[in-house]
């Protein structure tokens, strides 16, 4: 990053809220649905409708406000951001503008280790528009999304680099996974992110000319778009050309920001309280209550993973990143009750399957009670690491118990010491220099040794029995 | 029996005893409609196929148990109704059949009520004349070449000449009181909340209010008895939980204080009006009604404050109407240079003159350096005009004043002025600003036997004392209307 | 209080409205007499005056999150002057 200039950023995360139905209207906000199929007479704006708020939609913005530390404001006031735009059905936008339902507030999260804390401005309640496809000679509009309750998330300009930014990103978005206010799906664009760059000379405090850039959808992406920002905001100051305060659009494919319009109209958005609804009126008892509801944070967790359980930062991390990965942490611990050894399967196999397969936490087959069963079996020494992957890869496929895949595969383990016994002693007369060398100090080879006798039995030897009897035998 | 004389309630109690039946009574009023309304203007559409099926399926009901069982009602057109072309009096709206019904048009229907016809209205409601409307003026049934007031003109002249026993208007800002007044009837418009607005074509929301328009007190109490109801699909709907306003008795001898404030008998009122009044005040005041003079210093603001309130919302209301989900889109689409040209060509032909002149003024009263100057100004003077009417109702139950300040006009007299235009609701539009309920009935007759109004005023959700002092007037007043 | 030409045409493009020059003069002048009658406005003193939005103060009333009142969508589009593949049509909207 530029060692001339100081860089300013703050975020505005739209993030929508999971109510079965619209902000002020009964429809569906399901994504799927065919097209206009998901619209009622009051989000189409049809003359004489009239909006209600929906009480859920409250509840989860109080929730996610709460999860993201922010103070909650008793009397809050939606008002009309007026502008005409065909995805937008009243001419107007319902917005809460002077007077949000949260301000303030914080989020905190570790980047490389370092515990960082952003702090943030206000979280206020909305509703979407309408998605317009762009066909050259006309534009098609789709009013399903328009009226789905959104909660924007305004950070202070308090971010100093694209890395911080999409950290912070990144939290949010785990926040509100955790409080179960929003799937926080930034493709499906559950989660929108707007970012706020400029930068000033160092030292400077007047702060720079804002530049908003939109249409990011992934986290990666934060970062390159602001990033080129950066870069393309120290031209021009270095070739002595002004920023333009505007809204740029993201381009992924060719990593590039560009300028959304030519001449920049002057926004004139007429802010005025909505006459057809009254003020959001909320009481302490109400907020008490949802408070009480909000489960454990990612933050929280992540301390209570090292202490509790003795992980080390890394692994904490990883595994509270996704609330359903330190679910299913904690779910396969209470039942094997070994820690390390249910969070080096869990990130290594597990995730290597989860990441690679693409699949969702709530199609998984392979259930935490079959997955810690399998654990034991490999705690146990019941079945060698070998073995243990193979059935573990079984699973993951069928979501068979780990004894159903052993049996039908039949992978039973050799315990037979006479048997295990016998592999040893033609091991030993076979090798005779290094068992010198082992007896005289070279202890690593101790794992030649076992190797071997992997190798004899097919891998279906009790590793446990292989060992006894390996230390035994190898003594001088 | 002549049904044109029956009063509503009369006509209600002679379906129920089965002297008439929905069909006859429809059908009498669709042939006295098909034969006036051609000069009259006072609906802009009616189905006599649909309003007869309607009332045949009524007549085969054996229970008849709705408060209003085969009773024709005149709607305003800004009322969504089902099936029926709903335009506002606007072009924009020329051809929209509407797919629901509004609210209070539901809760009559549900009580047996058949809307009999769509009246013809100021456009989007903005009017005191009903010359501002897409489809033409309707007329003044006392006189053909005078207006019937605004902007629900087709309703009160639909009652006034007997096309209906009663009709339902709405009232932003005098708009069924001034048009009641002018047309020798009565019309109510209720305590903001009262009356569900979903379904109401908004013009300015935190001001409409739905309301009957009737040829008595007791007719239109029958009616709002009706339509008062919370509603879930309107967030400013109150649950009121209050008497029924059907059994209304005529206040007694001295019951009530009657405030009288000065400022509403200044110097623009007519003399006839004026000498009217005082007539009423001193036959009320034999009966033992005490009256008391108030003040209210800002009675001069309320236009002021009413023009930008109701502008700034309608402008924003109004933006609905942009010709891509519904209603008219100019199909002139040539030279268009950008999505804002697209706006422009539709909403430039589909409005008329005085709606573009609110748009513009409210556009200017919100926009960035004038909104404290202007919305916020006057929603501040609106508080203290709420405030000081709360300090009035403490010296008195009910206010008395007139309902405007004169008789009707001739048609085309104001139609260049718009001031002087707006000047015509100064009485009404204090009762819209502070959300109370007022009604409007007969007086007498002035010199060019044109109707002229009283008003009176009551505090939030006193309906019922204010309609039994209305019928203390009507009895003292005796007025005879056209039907009669 | 009077108003330019340069604020009435941006009044009128942030209504989505276009007058020819004619008639943009007269309501230009309309607007003008209407504004300096609404200036008396500005005499009353309104320092910590709450503005009133509404006349009533109720609380917002909340609506369960239920689904309903859906409208199918052939009853929705009939309303619409143009459509396509159950889309609403516009003209191309400058991106």
């Amino acid at each position: 990053m530029s060692k001339e200039y100081d860089v300013v950023i703050g975020l505005e995360i739209h993030a929508q809220l999971s109510t079965q139905s619209k902000c002020f209207s009964s429809a569906s906000t399901d994504f799927n649905s065919g097209h206009n199929e998901n619209v009622s007479l009051v989000c189409a704006g049809f003359p004489g409708t009239l909006p209600v708020l929906n009480q859920q939609a409250v509840d989860l913005a109080i929730k996610a406000a709460l999860a993201l530390n922010c103070e909650i404001q008793t009397v809050s006031v939606f008002a009309r951001k007026q502008y005409f735009y065909p995805d937008m059905p009243k001419g107007y936008q319902l917005t809460q503008y002077e007077f949000p339902i949260a301000r303030n507030g914080f989020v905190e999260f570790f980047l490389n280790g370092e515990p960082h804390r952003v702090p943030l401005e206000r979280a206020h309640m909305e509703e979407d528009a309408g998605k317009s496809t762009h066909h050259g000679e006309y534009t098609l509009i789709n009013l399903n999304r328009a009226g789905v309750p959104l909660l924007e998330i305004v950070s202070q300009p308090a971010l100093t680099s694209a890395v911080e930014a999409a950290a912070y990103a990144r939290a949010v978005r785990q926040a509100l996974r955790y409080a179960e206010v929003c799937d926080g799906n930034l493709e499906e664009g559950s989660l929108r992110c707007d970012c706020n760059v400029s930068i000033k000379p160092k030292g400077q405090q007047e702060l720079g000319t804002k530049v908003e850039l939109k249409n990011i959808n992934s986290f990666r992406f934060i970062e390159k778009a602001i990033d080129y920002e950066i870069q393309r905001q120290v031209q021009c100051l270095k070739s002595g050309e002004e920023i333009i305060q505007e809204t740029r659009l993201y381009d992924s494919v060719k990593n590039k920001t560009f300028s959304m319009r030519k001449k920049e109209e002057a926004n004139d958005y007429r802010y005025f309280p909505d006459p057809d609804l009254m003020p959001l009126i909320l009481n302490n008892e109400d907020i008490l209550k949802i408070s009480r509801q909000l489960p454990e944070g990612p933050i929280a967790r992540r301390t209570r993973f090292t202490k509790h359980y003795q992980l080390n930062d890394q692994d904490a991390e990883l595994l509270v990143s996704e609330r359903e990965l330190a679910d299913y942490f904690e779910n396969l611990v209470n039942i094997t009750q070994d820690p390390k050894l249910s969070c080096s399967w869990l990130t290594v196999e597990f995730l290597r399957l989860f990441n690679e397969s693409g699949q969702k936490w709530h199609e998984l087959k392979l259930t935490s009670q079959n997955f810690a069963d399998l654990i034991l079996k490999i705690k146990m020494g019941e079945l060698s690491g070998k073995m243990a992957k193979e059935v573990f890869e079984t699973m993951w496929v069928t979501g068979q118990t780990p004894q159903a895949v052993i049996q039908e595969k039949g992978m039973v383990q050799i315990k037979d010491v006479s048997q295990i016994e016998a592999w040893i002693d033609g091991i030993i007369k076979e090798n005779p220099k290094m068992v010198l060398d082992y007896q005289s100090g070279k202890e690593k080879l101790f794992g030649f040794f076992v190797g071997q006798v992997m190798k004899l039995s097919g891998g279906q030897a009790s590793p446990e029995i292989v060992n006894q009897t390996l230390k035994k035998r190898l003594k001088k | 029996m002549n049904l044109f004389k029956q009063t509503a309630t009369e006509l209600v109690s002679a379906l129920k005893t089965k002297q008439t039946s929905a069909v006859e009574l429809c059908s009498s009023y669709l042939k006295k409609i098909a034969d006036l309304n051609p000069e009259l203007n006072a609906f802009i559409s009616f189905n006599s196929e649909a309003v007869l099926k309607r009332a045949q399926t009524l007549d085969d009901q054996k229970e008849k148990k709705g408060k209003l069982h085969g009773l024709p009602i005149a709607v305003k057109d800004n009322f969504c109704v089902t099936g029926t072309q709903t335009t506002a009096g606007s072009k924009m709206l020329e051809h929209f059949i509407s797919p629901y019904t509004a609210t209070c048009i539901e809760k009559l229907e549900r009580e047996g009520a058949i809307v009999i016809g769509k009246t013809n209205m100021d456009e989007f409601a903005m009017g005191s004349s009903n010359e501002n409307s897409f489809f033409g003026p309707c007329k003044n049934p006392w006189n053909l070449k005078y207006v019937p007031g605004g902007s629900s003109g087709g309703s009160a002249a639909a009652v006034a000449a007997g096309l209906s026993p009663v009709a339902i208007g709405s009232d932003t800002g005098g708009s069924i009181r001034q048009p009641a007044s002018y047309c020798g009837v009565v019309g109510i418009k209720p305590t903001y909340g009262s009356i569900s607005r979903y379904g109401l074509i908004a013009f300015a929301s935190s001001l409409d209010q739905a309301g009957p328009i009737a040829r008595n007190v007791s007719d239109a109490a029958l009616i709002l008895d009706v339509m008062i109801d919370r509603d879930e699909k309107d967030s400013t709907s109150v649950d009121r939980k209050q008497p029924s306003l059907a059994q209304l008795k005529k206040a007694a001898k001295g019951s009530l204080k009657i405030g009288l404030p000065k400022e509403y008998f200044s110097q623009h009122l007519e003399k006839t009006t004026q000498n009217k009044i005082k007539e009423l005040l001193e036959n009320l005041q034999k009966d033992g009604f005490q009256t008391v003079e108030l003040n209210l210093s800002l009675t001069e603001m309320a236009i002021p404050v009413y023009y930008i309130v109701a502008s700034s919302e309608a402008s924003s209301n109004l933006s609905r109407f942009d010709g891509v989900r519904y209603g008219f889109r100019n199909k002139d689409q040539s030279g268009l240079s950008d999505l804002s040209d697209f706006y422009k060509k539709t909403r430039s032909v589909g409005f008329g003159d005085e709606v573009k002149r609110r748009i513009l003024l409210g556009t200017y009263s919100l926009s960035s350096g004038y909104y404290d100057e202007y919305y916020i100004q006057a929603a501040r003077v609106r508080r203290l005009m709420a405030n000081e009417f709360t300090s009035a109702f403490k010296k008195c139950d009910v206010i008395l004043t007139p309902t405007a300040i004169g008789a009707a006009f001739p048609l085309g007299d104001q139609a260049h002025d718009p001031i002087k235009m707006y000047f015509n609701d100064i009485y009404t539009v204090t009762a819209n600003l502070c959300g109370l309920p007022a009604i409007s009935l007969p007086l007498g007759l002035d010199d060019n036997k044109l109707p002229i109004g009283v008003q009176l005023m009551a505090p939030l959700f006193a309906e019922k004392a204010m309609l039994e002092m209305a019928l203390a007037i009507e009895d003292c007043v005796q007025f005879k209307g056209l039907t009669q | 209080m009077s108003i330019k030409k340069s604020e009435f045409d941006k009044v009128a493009h942030l209504a989505a409205l276009e007058f020819d020059e004619d008639r943009a003069l007269e309501y230009q002048s309309q607007f003008n007499k209407i504004l300096s009658y609404f200036d008396k406005l500005k005499e009353i003193k309104t320092d910590n005056v709450e503005p009133l939005v509404t006349p009533h103060g109720i609380a917002s009333p909340l609506r369960k999150d239920k689904v309903e009142n859906q409208i199918d969508r052939e009853s929705l589009l009939e309303s619409a002057p143009d459509v396509k593949d159950s889309l609403y049509k516009v003209p191309p909207v400058v991106g």
